[in-house]
């Protein structure tokens, strides 16, 4: 996998940047973080990963010759900070292998390392028994002891305070990829995941109250004072709104079974969790069924 | 070269290829093709080419899970052939979107082990509208086009930023990108024998191989095959005025409403269940 850094900033000199990372994942919780951070932060791109090793989204034909094919994006930005510098990585779509994800993992550190960062931060989302009305919390996990003892000077939970007994967790994605793959190469790296409400996750495409919460997280990490993020809140405005629209066309037993996540010191078992997922579940597929056929005389 | 490609040459050689001064076309298929049209290209190639397995390669490391082949499950594979009488090689591949990095690998580990002269990746799609009497083709550059313009096999065509064929065109780009020439070839079926296959289109990729590669195939089974489809067809025009209203609205360039495509999909597929 070949990086491309672009000719003016070649040699440019960071100061003690960290790196933060995100994918698309589920509500596009991270990317869309990571690239309110950007465009708050005027981040400018430097380098990209060429990405034949990735598979294309599209590819153009003219006259019958094979002509362009379009790869996801995955770029690095940057931009200086009054107390250290910042990179950001972009990808516009999860790996779709092994080999893929590690190829990437591999570039990443190698920019890391060529400019000398300090940690790697990758952003995300987690699925969690929370209702949409509740503000998410963001939780840490790391790759290492000492990156989850800095966690701790920010607003962040040990996800091991929230699991219930018994439940394991597979932190599945690119962002968890690497922050492993960091800590064994000896980098401090840390993921930070937002919560976003389970019954939501195969509903709407975007989660920017979740993406919110990691921005108020990386604001004060990278020790931002002054960002207005008023924009963002008209965003996370907007979702709510359509949310509550999907919440309000639940049936009774639904938004009941929905509501009892109000209360989160009452917990939700992993059978109640399963078959409000399913009951959710069932109401879309019927409804984009319903779309299909045309309409359905008794509703 | 890598470990892999030496055990390519291995086979090959062991296969009585001869791998200097010698160049090989390879026909790629994926096995869920539309209408099943690659790998029945693939299999009646194997079966008159005398061609013999030479491995099975199921190397991808991430949990993808099994594929499913009609009702059985079958682990993710690429199967590659070898026919040492007319030194062609044949790889009938799973491809599902998710096993592209090992298709690439494998692509990439055969030019390594030995000169590809050409490859030709048969895909099959469904167009409802006027369907293309001749092939359509993807070639990886203008050289490799104009070897074929004089035979008038395929028709041109354009894409702009399209996901159709996505594999194949992915492939044809590592070619390009290697300096390999390679064609993607394009069989349009028509929607309502993409359940059951079309042996007249499968008839006519195998006939642009057969001149071009001088296979001297025999394509009676073929023949027969479409015969027998024809008269199936036939009897179910007499016999549902339906059916016979549904193809004289084909001919007559008209397309046709999601019911009625559904009718005669079902209707051709208890027909050809019956063979």
């Amino acid at each position: 996998m070949e990086i491309k850094i672009y000719k003016p900033y070649k040699n440019i000199k960071m100061r003690r940047p960290y790196l933060v990372a995100a994918w698309p994942d589920i509500g596009n919780v991270g990317i869309l973080a990571v690239d309110a951070l950007r465009i708050f932060l005027k981040a400018r791109k430097f380098a990209e990963i060429n990405s034949f090793d990735s598979y294309p989204l599209s590819a153009s034909v003219h006259h019958g010759v094979l002509g362009k094919l379009d790869f996801p994006k995955r770029n690095f930005y940057f931009q200086k900070l009054k107390s250290r510098d910042v990179i950001f990585f972009m990808s516009g779509e999860q790996p779709l292998s092994m080999e893929e994800m590690r190829e990437t993992a591999k570039a990443i550190l190698k920019v890391a390392n060529d400019f000398h960062c300090r940690k790697i931060y990758s952003l995300d989302a987690i699925s969690f028994a929370i209702h949409h009305l509740a503000t998410p919390k963001v939780f840490a996990v790391a790759g290492n002891e000492k990156s989850l003892k800095d966690s701790e000077n920010y607003n962040v939970f040990r996800l091991s305070d929230f699991l219930g007994n018994g439940e394991q967790r597979l932190i599945s994605g690119a962002g968890s990829f690497l922050t492993a793959f960091a800590a064994e190469a000896g980098i401090n790296s840390l993921s930070l995941l937002a919560e976003m409400p389970f019954y939501l996750t195969e509903v709407i495409p975007y989660y920017p109250k979740a993406s919110k919460a990691l921005v108020d997280v990386m604001v004060d990490i990278l020790n931002i004072p002054e960002l207005d993020l008023s924009w963002f809140d008209n965003l996370v405005g907007e979702i709510n709104q359509s949310i509550e629209k999907i919440y309000e066309g639940f049936p009774p037993s639904i938004k009941q079974k929905i509501d009892k996540l109000k209360n989160p010191s009452r917990g939700i078992s992993l059978k109640e969790k399963r078959d409000l997922f399913h009951a959710v579940d069932k109401i879309f597929q019927k409804s984009k069924s319903t779309q299909k056929n045309g309409g359905d005389k008794n509703e | 070269m890598s470990e892999k490609s030496n055990s390519f040459r291995a086979l090959l050689s062991k296969s009585g290829a001869t791998l200097t001064n010698q160049s090989y076309p390879l026909v790629i298929g994926f096995s869920q093709d539309v209408g099943h049209l690659a790998p029945h290209v693939i299999d009646y190639l194997q079966r008159f080419l005398n061609s013999h397995l030479l491995l099975e390669i199921s190397d991808n490391d991430n949990f993808i899970g099994a594929i499913l082949k009609g009702d059985t499950l079958e682990m993710i594979k690429s199967s590659l052939y070898f026919s040492s009488q007319y030194n062609i090689l044949l790889l009938e591949s799973d491809n599902i979107g998710d096993n592209f990095y090992e298709l690439r690998n494998t692509l990439l580990k055969l030019a390594e082990s030995i000169r590809l002269r050409e490859v030709y990746i048969i895909s099959a799609f469904t167009s409802s509208n006027n369907l293309p009497q001749k092939l359509l083709g993807i070639f990886t550059d203008f050289k490799t086009q104009k070897r074929y313009l004089k035979s008038e096999d395929f028709q041109n065509f354009d894409l702009v930023e399209s996901q159709e064929g996505l594999m194949s065109n992915y492939l044809l780009w590592v070619l390009k990108n290697k300096g390999i020439p390679g064609i993607g070839i394009w069989a349009i079926l028509p929607p309502y024998l993409e359940g059951i296959g079309d042996p007249r289109t499968e008839k006519r990729v195998l006939q642009f191989l057969n001149r071009h590669l001088e296979l001297n195939l025999e394509l009676q089974e073929l023949d027969r095959r479409i015969r027998d489809r024809d008269l199936k067809i036939a009897g179910l025009r007499t016999f549902n005025p339906e059916v016979n209203r549904i193809f004289q609205k084909i001919s007559n360039g008209n397309n046709l409403s999601e019911e009625e495509e559904k009718m005669l999909v079902e209707k051709l597929r208890k027909s050809n269940d019956k063979l």
